[in-house]
């Protein structure tokens, strides 16, 4: 037994080590240029003073945009790759109180009403559990043309998962934007439209995914959209 | 770059503090410690490190800091690009007077040391 096991912890370590490498490089590495170009580009600007043409001026502010958006893809980057290692901490939640706190995050940028009916307590990863409603409820709030944005958040217990329902009046999705919806950096509205990275819903899933569960939608253009997942009733 | 960032944001902040600048961590403590060049005089109070060092890195320098009795009543702050939870948890550990991440933002930077500055107005430093 030891010989199969020894080679196993050290692939553990190492691909520990290899992730520590990884996820420095990315919040390292790759901002400090960033930052550079970024830096750089207001001094022209600041140097350039009464000089400074308004093609100039706003093309600079495209550039500077262009890189706080990178800095935000970055982040979700780290932050996709952070799921298996952080917020993992067990402990009995009670889900109409995680969704009134992952609503009052939302509602600090967003106007967003929520009807939330028969929601379990569950002993589970409370963090993970509030993220993954956070962009839910993010998403409902931030796509939208609706007057009166709504979601609606239900659960219905199986034998070994709680199936979550979450429904909103949004603006909905094309039958085949659906199948990409998860994907990192997709983002079903054009770039100009909304400001949104992509990285929600795919952190989404990955965190639904490592709770072992699973996750869906479905969507009517112009009607609204429904994300359904199964989440564990125990932690394995 | 952030020597370049700090000295302009002093500059158009007006403010007049002269500025020391060391390579990395071991510089910085030859620099304090009059260690083959004459000590700076007087001892500046406040430091601004970033962790990520050749030689000689924030954290390895700030231990070194908290050694010395003439030092280690200095105020440090850190401003890296990072936030990992264990370098911060280190940091003040270390006692440090803040752990500011750089912003992308100019704008942002020149905030952050404009906010420094005006905290550095309202507090009192040993002599």
């Amino acid at each position: 037994m030891m010989h199969s096991e020894q080679p196993c912890a050290q692939q553990l370590e190492d691909l520990q080590k290899e992730y520590e490498e990884f996820a420095y490089i990315v919040s390292h590495d790759l901002k400090a240029p960033l930052r550079a170009i970024s830096n750089l580009s207001a001094w022209i600007a600041e140097d350039l003073g009464d000089d400074l043409s308004p093609d100039v001026e706003k093309n600079i502010q495209l550039l500077q945009k262009r890189a706080d958006r990178m800095e935000r893809m970055i982040n979700g980057l780290l932050e996709f790759s952070r799921v298996p290692r952080f917020d993992l901490e067990v402990r009995e939640v009670n889900v109409t109180q995680l969704v009134q706190q992952a609503s009052d995050r939302v509602r600090q940028n967003h106007a967003l009403e929520i009807h939330a009916s028969s929601l379990p307590t569950l002993t589970t990863y409370g963090k993970k559990l509030e993220t993954v409603f956070f962009h839910l409820l993010q998403n409902a709030a931030t796509y939208t043309q609706h007057e009166n944005p709504q979601v609606w958040i239900s659960a219905t217990e199986e034998e070994n998962a709680f199936l979550f329902q979450v429904k909103d009046n949004g603006m909905g999705m094309k039958e085949e934007t659906l199948d990409k919806v998860f994907k990192m950096f997709y983002s079903a509205q054009a770039k100009d439209q909304h400001d949104g990275l992509g990285v929600g819903l795919s952190l989404v899933k990955k965190i639904v995914q490592f709770a072992g569960g699973t996750i869906s939608v479905t969507s009517t253009l112009g009607a609204g959209t429904e994300f359904q997942f199964f989440w564990p009733k125990t932690v394995q | 770059m952030d020597v370049a960032a700090t000295k302009r944001a002093f500059q158009s902040q007006n403010i007049e503090s002269p500025i020391h600048v060391a390579a990395n961590g071991k510089v910085a403590l030859d620099m304090l410690k009059g260690r083959g060049m004459p000590a700076l005089h007087p001892t500046p109070h406040i430091i601004l490190i970033d962790l990520n060092m050749p030689e000689m890195g924030g954290i390895e320098f700030l231990k070194e800091l908290r050694k010395d009795p003439e030092l280690k009543a200095c105020s440090v702050f850190v401003m890296t690009g990072q936030n990992s939870e264990q370098n911060v948890l280190e940091a003040y550990n270390l006692n440090v007077a803040g752990y500011i991440v750089k912003p992308i933002q100019y704008d942002s930077f020149l905030e952050a040391i404009a906010t420094l500055h005006s905290f550095w107005k309202l507090i009192e430093l040993p002599n």
